[in-house]
């Protein structure tokens, strides 16, 4: 079943990196893209996707914010924090989003972690 | 900017001596290379007097550049060679993008590799300190180490760091650089005033 991911990020190239990586580990899923905070809720209404990774820092809405006005609108949805800003207070912030955190650069191995958290999520309670 | 007593400047250089060593891992972790760093360098002195030590006037560098606050404030910035800057971006997106859409992504990329150093320094920088900084969106030009340096305009004297990182096997240096001026002094006293007295 094809599942969406909304990646979130200012950084061009880092959803360049992010879409390769995500398609390369499994095909199921169709990536759709945000700039800023601000264009990831108006994208996040529209297709209700089943992942989203959101940088924090970016113009217009960061990402907090960008997740605060989400997350009511979109409870079947994961989060994943994606950011440099990898200080022990964001990680705190996110920690009390109750959303994941996952520290840049961007590598396989991140995006396999964001995958496995939809799947934790998702798949890991209707096995339970 | 001119009361830091000795200690008070050593315990900076170590503070951004061990948070730099989380920019050389992320970098080393973005390139696949391994990374060496100088034993930084803590100045007190003018922009001009800063120009004049760099070393490298006659090369333009790329810059990229984000203006800090917390524990204390100021502008960080991460420098290389111009020439090297498409070395740099095709180690960081390796084989994943063709040579030819290099250069059309080159700004944006290296904006990301900016942005991601200077933050695992700022992170160290935190956690050592006890403290979080707010960090502005990153900015990059390119020009000489004049141009970049003075492009503020301050006359004043300034606190300016520089620690150098090499990718050995690529003759390949960039300069790590904070500008914190004489407004962020007792900010500053502060910090380092409690982060002495909690060893």
């Amino acid at each position: 079943m094809l599942r969406t991911v909304l990646i979130v990020d200012d950084s061009r190239v880092s959803r360049m990196m992010l879409t390769k990586a995500i398609s390369e580990l499994d095909t199921d899923w169709q990536i759709i893209e945000a700039e800023n905070g601000q264009q990831a809720v108006e994208m996040g209404c529209e297709f209700a996707p089943n992942l989203v990774v959101m940088d924090i820092n970016m113009p217009v809405m960061d990402g907090f914010e960008a997740v605060e006005q989400l997350r009511p609108k979109l409870p079947d949805t994961s989060f994943v924090m994606l950011t440099a800003n990898v200080q022990a207070s964001s990680q705190q912030r996110a920690e009390e989003l109750g959303v994941h955190f996952l520290a840049k650069p961007i590598t396989a191995a991140v995006a396999e972690k964001a995958l496995a958290i939809w799947r934790q999520e998702h798949e890991g309670s209707h096995c339970a | 900017m001119k009361d830091l007593t000795a200690l008070e400047l050593d315990a900076l250089a170590e503070i951004f001596n061990i948070s730099v060593g989380r920019s050389a891992a992320v970098l080393s972790e973005l390139t696949g290379e391994a990374v060496t760093m100088s034993v930084p360098m803590v100045h007190v002195l003018s922009p001009e007097r800063v120009v004049d030590l760099f070393g490298i006037s006659h090369e333009r560098l790329t810059c990229i550049s984000q203006h800090f606050s917390g524990s204390f404030n100021g502008e960080a910035m991460l420098m290389f060679p111009e020439s090297s800057s498409l070395e740099v971006v095709r180690l960081m997106l390796g084989s994943q993008v063709p040579l030819e859409q290099l250069s059309e992504i080159e700004q944006d990329a290296l904006s990301e590799i900016g942005n991601i150093i200077l933050n695992a320094c700022f992170a160290g920088i935190a956690d050592m300190l006890r403290d979080s900084f707010s960090c502005e969106l990153p900015e990059m030009m390119v020009g000489g180490i004049d141009d970049i340096l003075l492009q503020g305009g301050s006359e004043q004297k300034v606190l300016f760091l520089q620690i150098q990182l090499g990718l050995e096997q690529r003759n390949l240096e960039g300069y790590l650089a904070f500008l914190m001026g004489s407004e962020t002094e007792s900010m500053l006293h502060q910090s380092l005033s409690n982060f002495l007295s909690g060893m």
